[in-house]
């Protein structure tokens, strides 16, 4: 049996009661073996201690990993919650959007000016819209039995300051006929689609914005907001 | 939830003594108080470093001494964990005077476990300053011992982590191991002296 053998038996208390006192007895006769036993008591300390190091290490190791995951936790919280509050806002945003709001935040409204139509009539129809007078701005139309231009467009204009979305279509019809001569092409655009809006048909109100011609003015002035309202009205009309 | 931090440290304490799951109790510990140990050595002009290094000390010590039979529970964990950072931060600022002065202003000894404290850390600083010996064993005889007298496998248990035909080979190898322990820690005869104190050896 080896002497390391023999210092582990005494150790783990492995040994009869009469080995003990022998060993015991060896330790107290022979100094050398009494050396070699502290030594080994020694490297047997050392070992044990060195082997918790090394298990503590390891524990303090994963737990630094472990909290350095949780440092990223909140980051993913705070897109987590970034996201939500998008998305939150989003729906709210969709759900208060109505197609009212378009048209009373109309970016551009038609000014009359005073260089277009036949002298007489004009003066009468644009005295009657100028002063708002827009039921006989109709009655003047309805009266008419060869309206001119100006006076049909006019009287479209009155329709649509009466929120009757239907006339106006009707007359932006006629008035699109004199295709030649039209110096309100533009203004007819606009208000064609205007009108789609009130007559909550958003999704060819869209299709109208996009047709028209870059040239048109009355194009620059719709912003992303109105454009991204009008294609949620359009997304929600396709839904309801 | 103190019946159950109460109940669930009394079941550490008998892991920790009885050297069982000693993984799962370390992991409690580190939850537990790593936060607390670390804010009073931040507090105390300590780093995140230095806060690491104590707190694994501190740790070993605890296990060391309930493992003694030297914590009887007249405090609760907390407040002896407390103590033995403390002793172990104090004995790191001591080489540095000017910030031991200020530290010392906060410390408040605790005679009733104070003295056995400081015998554990006594032992692990010989201990401490005698370990290079062991990175100078192969990396056979590190894992047979370590596997033996750490982890207390069988022989049979560690020849599956080794290369020998049989358990009379490997127990030939954790012999020839032991002595070459025992001969390189008589290489460095002051410090062995000093671990021999440290550890009560006559």
């Amino acid at each position: 049996m080896e002497e390391f053998e023999i210092f582990d038996d005494y150790l783990n208390d492995k040994m009869t009661f009469e080995k003990r006192l022998g060993f015991e007895q060896q330790l107290l006769e022979n100094p050398a073996l009494k050396l070699s036993f502290n030594d080994y008591k020694v490297a047997l300390e050392l070992l044990r201690f060195q082997g918790l190091k090394n298990e503590v290490e390891k524990s303090n190791k994963e737990y630094q990993n472990r909290k350095e995951s949780k440092f990223s936790f909140p980051t993913i919280k705070i897109a987590a919650l970034i996201i939500f509050g998008l998305l939150t806002f989003s729906t709210f945003w969709i759900n208060l959007t109505e197609g009212v709001d378009l048209l009373e935040n109309v970016p551009i409204a038609y000014i009359e000016p005073n260089q277009r139509g036949n002298a007489e009539e004009k003066q009468h129809a644009e005295f009657l819209y100028l002063t708002k007078d827009y039921e006989g701005l109709i009655k003047l139309y309805d009266s008419s039995n060869e309206p001119t231009e100006k006076l049909e467009f006019l009287t479209a204009m009155a329709y649509f300051n009466e929120k009757d979305y239907n006339k106006v279509l009707e007359l932006i019809e006629k008035l699109e006929l004199r295709s030649k001569t039209n110096v309100y092409k533009n203004e007819i655009e606009f208000y064609k689609c205007q009108s789609l809006i009130g007559l909550n048909k958003y999704a060819e109100a869209e299709g109208m914005i996009q047709k028209m011609e870059e040239t048109n003015p009355y194009k620059s002035t719709f912003d992303w907001i109105y454009i991204a309202k009008i294609k949620i009205l359009a997304w929600k009309e396709s839904f309801f | 939830m103190t019946l159950y931090l109460a109940s669930k440290e009394k079941e550490i304490l008998s892991k920790l003594k009885s050297n069982s799951e000693l993984n799962t109790c370390l992991k409690y510990l580190y939850k537990e108080y790593f936060g607390f140990l670390e804010g009073m050595i931040l507090n105390n002009s300590g780093s995140k470093e230095d806060a690491e290094d104590v707190i694994q000390e501190t740790f070993v010590a605890l296990i060391q001494i309930i493992q003694n039979n030297k914590f009887k529970g007249e405090s609760s964990l907390k407040s002896f964990l407390y103590a033995v950072a403390k002793n172990i931060w104090l004995g790191k600022l001591k080489k540095h005077k000017a910030e031991y002065m200020r530290a010392n202003i906060w410390v408040e000894s605790n005679p009733k476990f104070e003295a056995d404290i400081q015998e554990q850390l006594s032992k692990n600083e010989a201990l401490s300053l005698i370990s290079n010996v062991l990175s100078t064993l192969g990396s056979v005889c590190k894992v047979i011992l370590q596997k033996f007298y750490y982890e207390e496998l069988s022989l049979k248990e560690i020849l599956a982590f080794t290369d020998f035909e049989n358990e009379q080979v490997l127990r030939n190898k954790k012999a020839k191991c032991m002595k070459s322990l025992t001969e390189k820690l008589n290489q460095q005869p002051h410090l062995k002296e000093s671990l021999y104190k440290a550890l009560r050896i006559f």
